[in-house]
């Protein structure tokens, strides 16, 4: 792997990109990787950020750019949604550290029916306590998987209601990529 | 429009060659341990490298990334990589990821991320700790 990633930035790669599933569980695997990897080359951290704060302390040092996922803004949609505990202590200790440690680029998908719950109030936490980072909010969301068994979530979010969330973003100033 | 340079100058330093990648700074960074200390010592050490960070000129006999290896060696075999935190051996058994031993999915240069990342060398691993009902890739 350490040869492909030296291959890699020879055909023009600016960045490695790791990525899952979730690179969480294979951190081992990533840093003895890089023992043997010698490019200078941006690290990524591209993850959900659901990770333990020792999995962040060996991470600093190593990551150069986090690449995040802000999903929901409450435990009751993240419970109910990804059947995760305790996501929003979580997820904003995790966005804090990266933030102190590294260079942010945060992801959030606008989920229909979820712009009160989670997409205004997540914006509206990154604007108050990570004001440098980059933002990137996402149309795509497609409902997949068994989200037709929800069903506030069973249809792709309007044009309309997009442009609403993209509004609330300028307005407050984040920087939107 | 945003400014990228404003908000990600180092990433644009190390595309650039003006600085270096954080995980090549690591291997330069000295640390005294040994496999036998206990958990406890190891981590006091890793903090305490993190906050007087030093650089050899070459790369010493155990650097900083060692020392990151040995305690995610130690995680791996009472895993607690995530805030899941199943605590099982994963030379032995899979937890709630199903991530036994890593195993890679793909590797390509990817052209549909972010501008400012492209074209971007993605390694997708499998598993994942927790997963949407609405997603597509698993995560």
């Amino acid at each position: 792997m350490s040869k492909m990633i030296d291959t890699r930035k020879k055909q023009g790669a600016k960045n490695v990109n790791w990525v899952g599933g979730d690179p969480t569980p294979n951190l081992y695997y990533i840093l003895k990787t890089l023992k043997f990897c010698r490019v200078n080359i941006p690290q990524i951290w591209n993850s959900n950020m659901y990770c333990s704060q020792e999995t962040f302390e060996i991470l600093n040092g190593i990551i150069d750019v986090y690449l995040t996922d802000f999903k929901y803004r409450n435990n009751e949609c993240a419970l109910r949604l990804s059947k995760v505990d305790n996501y929003i202590e979580i997820i904003k200790r995790n966005h804090k550290f990266a933030y102190e440690n590294g260079e942010v680029i945060i992801r959030h998908l606008v989920i229909p029916n979820h712009i009160e719950c989670c997409s205004k109030p997540v914006i509206k936490w990154v604007a108050n306590n990570l004001s440098e980072v980059a933002f990137n909010i996402m149309s795509q969301y497609h409902p997949e998987y068994k989200a037709y068994n929800y069903k506030e979530i069973s249809h792709p979010i309007s044009k309309n209601k997009f442009n609403q969330i993209k509004k609330y973003v300028n307005d407050l100033g984040i920087q939107e990529l | 429009m945003i400014n990228d340079r404003y908000i990600l100058p180092r990433y644009f330093n190390i595309l650039e060659e003006n600085g270096n990648a954080k995980y090549l700074q690591c291997k330069y960074i000295p640390v005294r341990f040994s496999k036998t200390e206990n958990n406890k010592s190891l981590w006091e050490k890793h903090r305490s490298a993190i906050e007087n960070t030093k650089l050899c000129d070459i790369i010493p006999e155990k650097s900083l990334l060692d020392l990151k290896i040995e305690l995610a060696s130690r995680i791996f075999r009472e895993c607690c990589f995530c805030e899941r935190r199943c605590r099982v051996d994963r030379n032995l058994e899979s937890g709630n990821c199903g991530v036994k031993k890593p195993s890679i999915a793909s590797e390509f240069l990817h052209f549909g991320e972010e501008n400012i990342l492209v074209p971007s060398y993605t390694i997708f691993f499998q598993g994942v700790h927790f997963i949407a009902c609405f997603a597509r890739t698993g995560i």
